[in-house]
C-alpha cells in the first residue's frame, strides 16, 4: 500500500436517526489520504448528514468515525478542526466587514503583548494567499471580494491549519463555468501538492471532472463506494444517483401567438433601459454575468428592485413597477435564488409556508382545511420528502426546500413565473422534473422567465434566449441559434456580429 | 452479513427509545415555565398553607392582570424580532391622563376611550418611528418610555391624583360573588391573543415576518404595515393596562409601574418567546407571567424581605433565559 493509498478517514456502521426518519442507515465508508472524494445523492439522501456527521456539526445516532484510525466520533467540532477535519457550508463562510487578512487569521489573532500586532497579521495573510496561488490584496474587505474569490478564501480558511481533510458541499453554487473552472484548477493543484478533498455537487460534469472517487447515496444508503467517475458515462452516474434512468428533458420550442409581459424601457438603477416582451406560454432565457442586468430586470419586474422609469404590462393591464404586492397580484410570481435569506422562513410549517402571505381564510379565520389541502395537492405533485405538513421548514434538506418555494409559487396561479436558478441544489432526477412541470404549465399559457447559470441547462428549456451585457441587452437567440456557446459569447465582451434576431 | 437481519430491529427499537427519550426532553424544556410554576406553587404552600386558598388565589390572578397585559405588548414585538420598551411609559402616562381628566369632571367612560386612544397613539408613534423612520426599536421605545416617564410628572406635577369615578374603576375594583372582575381581562386577554395569533392570517404574518423579514417582504407581506400595526396593538394592551392599573389604585402615582418593566420583559422571554423574532407561544407567555407573579406574592407571603424578592425574581428570570439557550443549542443540534 502506497501512501497515496492510506487510509484517511473510514465510517463504521454510522446512522442518523431523527424522529422516525432515518437521514442515514449503516454507513460503511472509506476516504483516502490524497483523493478527491466525490459524495452524489439526490436531496435528502443523506449527503448533508454524512458530512455532517463527519464535521462534528451533528451527533451520529450510532456508529463510529475513524481518522486515520483514531476515534473522533465523540470528538466536539473544534478538535476536530484541529485535527484537520473541515467543512465548508454552501454559503461563503466570510465576514463580509472584515479584511482579507483578518478573515484569514480568525480566531487567532497574533498579538504584540495586549495589541493586535498588524504586521505579523498582514505577513500572515500573504504568505497564506501566496502558498493557496491566490492574488488579492489583503488590506480589502472579504465582502468586496467576488464570490467565487470569497469562496477560495473560505477553503483556504479550511487548509491553513494544514486541513488533512477539506469537505465542500456545492462550492460551485452561483458561479459562472469560467468561475467553475478556474476553481477545480486550484484545487487540482492543491490536490496535487496532496490536500485530500471531499466534494459534493449534484453536477454530473463537475464530479468527473475532479473527482477520482466517488460515493453515492440514495434514500440515506450507501448504493456505490470506490467507483471512478471518470470511467462511466454521466447517464450511468445518474441512474446511480437514482436508481432509475434519467430521462434528460429537452423542450419542443415553441413560438408564442400572443404577448404577455410588455416591459418598455425599463430603468432600474445602473440598468436600462430594458425593453422586451414574453409571450403566452413562452420560456424566454435572460443571461448575464453578474452585475450584466438580467437578475436585477428579473428582480425589477417581481417588485423587488426600485424602478426609476418605463413601464411593465401584462395581458394588458399596467402594473405599477417596484411593488411586490401589486406584482404578485397581478399574476408575476418570483422564485428567488437566495433561498435561505430571501426564500424560507425556517421556524415556520410546511404547510404554512406553502401559502406564505396568502392564507386562505374563510371570514377572518384561517381555514386551515384549504391550508392542508393545498399542502396534499403540491406533496403529490412535487413529492417533497418530508415527516408531514407540519414539520418546519427548517428541518427539510435545501432541495426540498426548494420545491416547497415552487409549490407556494404555484399555489398563487401566477401568470408569468420568473424563475432564479430554480434547479439549485436541486438533484438531477428533479431537475428534469422540474423542467417537465413548467414545460406543462407553460402548456396552460403560463408564460416562464429563466435565469441560469447553467448554460446547457438553459439551452434545453427555453424558447428563446435574451442577452444582458453592463445593464443593456445585447442580444437575442432564437430557434436552433440557442446554443451554450452563442449564449457565452454574448456574455463577454467578444461578441461576433450577428444582428438581433437573426 | 448473516447477522444483520437480527440487528437490524434492534437497531430500530434503540432509536425509537431514544427518541421518546429525546421528545420527553423536550416537552419539559418547551414547558419549563409551567413545571416551574407547579415547583414553586408546591414550595410556597409549603412554606405558608395560605398561598394555597381561593383568597390568595384571586389574588395571584389580579396582580398578574396588569402584568399581562404589558408582556404580551412586548411579547408582540419580539415575536416581529422588535422590541417595545416603552410599555411602562405609556402605562403610566395614560393612567395619568384619564386621572386627570376625571380631576378636571370628564366622566369615567369617556377617560377610558382617551386612555385606551392615547396608547394606540402612541404605538403608531413608535410603529412609524420603526417601520418607516427605520429607528432601532430598542432605542426608540428605551427613549419614548423616558419621555413619557417624564410625561407622568409633567401631567401630574408629581402630585397622588386619586379617582373615584365607579364608572372608570369598576373593572379593577369590581367584584362578582365575590369575585374580583379584573382577571376576566386577563382571560379576555390570552384568548383573544390566541385566536389572533393561531387563527388570523395577521397572526401568521408575525411569525412569518418575525421569522424572516425578506421572505416575507418577498411573499408580498407588507412588512412596514404589519410592524405599525403591531406597535399599535401593543400601545393599545399598555394603554389598557394603564387603565387596569389606576383602576386598581383607585388614582395615580408619579412613580406607578416603575419596577414593572423588567418583569414584562422577562416573562415572555420566560414563556419561550425568542428575542430574535418568530417563536414563541401564548401559552408560555401566560405561564411566564404567572410564574413571575407567583414568584414575588409567595416570597412576599412567606415574610422574606423585599431585598430577596428581587433578587428571587432575577434568579428566576436568569434560570428561564437559561433553560432557552439549552432548548436552542438542543434544537440546532439536531438540525
Amino acid at each position: 500500500m502506497t501512501a497515496a493509498d492510506a487510509l484517511l478517514l473510514e465510517t463504521k456502521g454510522l446512522t442518523k436517526v431523527y424522529g422516525r426518519f432515518t437521514a442515514l442507515a449503516a454507513t460503511d465508508i472509506q476516504i483516502h489520504a490524497g483523493s478527491i472524494h466525490g459524495f452524489l445523492g439526490k436531496n435528502g439522501a443523506g449527503k448533508s448528514t454524512l458530512v455532517k456527521l463527519i464535521a462534528g456539526l451533528e451527533t451520529p445516532t450510532r456508529g463510529q468515525i475513524l481518522l486515520k484510525g483514531e476515534d473522533i466520533t465523540h470528538l466536539p467540532l473544534s478538535r476536530r478542526r484541529e485535527l484537520g477535519v473541515h467543512l465548508l457550508d454552501q454559503q461563503p463562510q466570510v465576514v463580509a466587514d472584515l479584511s482579507v487578512a483578518e478573515n484569514l487569521v480568525l480566531p487567532e489573532y497574533p498579538r504584540k503583548g495586549l495589541f493586535l500586532d498588524k504586521r505579523a497579521m498582514r505577513r500572515h495573510a500573504k504568505e497564506l494567499l501566496e502558498r493557496y496561488d491566490l492574488h488579492f490584496s489583503v488590506d480589502g474587505l472579504a465582502g468586496a471580494l467576488s464570490t467565487p474569490d470569497q469562496r477560495r478564501l473560505s477553503i483556504v480558511r479550511t487548509l491553513m491549519d494544514e486541513g488533512d481533510l477539506a469537505m465542500l458541499d456545492e462550492p460551485t453554487t452561483a458561479l459562472s463555468k469560467r468561475e467553475r473552472e478556474s476553481l477545480f484548477s486550484w484545487i487540482r493543484d492543491l490536490n496535487g501538492k496532496g490536500q485530500s478533498f471531499v466534494f459534493i455537487s449534484h453536477f454530473n460534469s463537475e464530479i468527473q471532472a475532479i473527482c477520482d472517487n466517488v460515493t453515492v447515496l440514495r434514500d440515506g444508503k450507501v448504493v456505490a463506494d470506490g467507483e471512478d467517475p471518470r470511467t462511466m458515462s454521466s447517464a450511468e452516474i445518474s441512474e446511480l444517483v437514482v436508481g432509475d434512468k434519467v430521462q434528460e428533458f429537452v423542450r419542443s420550442r415553441r413560438t408564442s401567438k400572443r404577448d404577455r409581459l410588455v416591459v418598455r424601457d425599463l430603468v432600474s438603477g445602473e440598468v436600462g433601459p430594458v425593453s422586451f416582451t414574453v409571450g403566452e406560454g413562452e420560456v424566454l432565457g435572460l443571461s448575464g454575468l453578474p452585475g450584466s442586468g438580467a437578475q436585477e430586470t428579473a428582480r425589477a419586474l417581481a417588485g423587488l428592485r426600485q424602478v426609476q422609469s418605463g413601464s411593465i404590462s401584462l395581458d394588458g393591464r399596467d402594473i405599477k413597477p417596484g411593488r411586490v404586492r401589486d406584482a404578485i397580484s397581478n399574476g408575476v410570481a418570483y422564485l428567488t435564488n437566495d433561498r435561505i435569506g430571501e426564500g424560507v422562513v425556517g421556524l415556520i410549517s410546511i404547510q404554512e409556508m406553502l401559502r406564505l402571505g396568502n392564507w386562505p381564510t374563510r371570514g377572518a379565520v384561517l381555514d386551515r382545511t384549504a391550508i392542508t389541502e393545498t399542502y396534499e395537492k403540491y406533496h403529490s405533485r412535487l413529492q417533497f420528502r418530508v415527516s408531514g405538513p407540519t414539520q418546519p421548514m427548517e428541518e427539510l434538506s435545501g432541495g426540498n426546500q426548494q420545491k416547497v418555494l415552487l409549490g407556494r409559487l404555484l399555489a398563487l396561479h401566477p401568470k408569468l413565473l420568473i424563475l432564479d436558478e430554480p434547479t439549485l441544489g436541486v438533484d438531477v432526477a428533479t431537475k428534469e422534473e422540474v423542467h417537465r412541470l413548467f414545460d406543462e404549465l407553460t402548456s396552460d399559457g403560463m408564460s416562464v422567465i429563466l435565469l441560469a447559470y447553467d448554460t446547457d441547462e438553459m439551452v434545453r428549456t427555453v424558447d428563446r434566449v435574451i442577452t444582458f451585457q453592463d445593464g443593456r441587452l445585447s442580444g437575442e437567440l432564437t430557434g436552433d441559434d440557442i446554443t451554450a456557446d452563442r449564449i457565452l459569447a454574448r456574455l463577454h465582451h467578444q461578441t461576433e456580429t450577428v444582428p438581433a434576431g437573426a | 452479513m448473516t447477522t444483520a437481519p437480527p440487528v437490524a430491529p434492534q437497531v430500530e427499537a434503540a432509536a425509537a427509545a431514544k427518541v421518546q427519550r429525546v421528545s420527553v426532553g423536550d416537552f419539559a424544556l418547551d414547558n419549563i415555565v409551567w413545571l416551574l410554576l407547579v415547583a414553586f406553587v408546591i414550595i410556597a404552600t409549603i412554606l405558608n398553607p395560605f398561598f394555597f386558598s381561593v383568597a390568595n388565589f384571586q389574588n395571584i390572578l389580579v396582580q398578574t392582570t396588569t402584568l399581562a397585559f404589558v408582556a404580551v405588548a412586548i411579547g408582540l414585538s419580539m415575536l416581529l424580532g422588535e422590541i417595545d420598551l416603552s410599555v411602562i411609559g405609556i402605562l403610566g402616562f395614560t393612567g395619568a391622563i384619564g386621572a386627570v381628566l376625571m380631576d378636571k369632571g370628564v366622566p369615567g367612560s369617556l377617560a377610558i376611550l382617551v386612555v385606551l386612544a392615547v396608547g394606540a397613539f402612541i404605538g403608531l408613534v413608535n410603529g412609524i418611528c420603526v417601520a418607516k423612520v427605520r429607528m432601532t426599536s430598542l432605542i426608540e421605545t428605551l427613549a419614548m418610555g423616558l419621555l413619557l416617564g417624564g410625561g407622568v410628572l409633567a401631567v401630574t406635577k408629581g402630585r397622588t391624583i386619586t379617582i373615584s369615578d365607579t364608572s372608570y374603576t369598576w373593572l379593577g375594583q369590581g367584584q362578582i360573588l365575590g369575585w374580583p372582575i379584573m382577571p376576566v381581562s386577563l382571560v379576555v386577554l390570552f384568548l383573544a391573543l390566541a385566536f389572533v395569533l393561531y387563527r388570523t392570517p395577521w397572526g401568521r404574518k408575525i411569525y412569518a415576518t418575525g421569522g424572516n423579514t425578506r421572505a416575507a417582504y418577498a411573499a408580498g407581506i407588507d412588512t412596514e404595515r404589519l410592524t405599525i400595526g403591531t406597535f399599535v396593538l401593543g400601545g393599545f394592551l399598555s394603554g389598557c393596562a394603564g387603565w387596569l392599573a389606576t383602576s386598581y389604585l383607585s388614582g395615580v402615582t408619579a412613580t406607578m409601574g416603575s419596577d414593572l418593566l423588567l418583569y414584562a420583559v422577562a416573562a415572555p422571554v420566560i414563556g419561550g418567546v425568542s428575542l430574535t423574532g418568530g417563536r414563541g407561544r401564548v401559552l408560555g407567555m401566560l405561564g411566564g407571567v404567572l410564574l413571575l407573579t407567583v414568584v414575588q406574592v409567595g416570597l412576599q407571603l412567606t415574610n422574606i424581605s423585599a431585598y430577596y424578592v428581587s433578587m428571587a425574581g432575577g434568579m428566576m428570570i436568569f434560570l428561564a433565559v437559561a433553560v432557552d439557550a439549552v432548548r436552542v443549542r438542543r434544537r440546532q443540534a439536531r438540525h
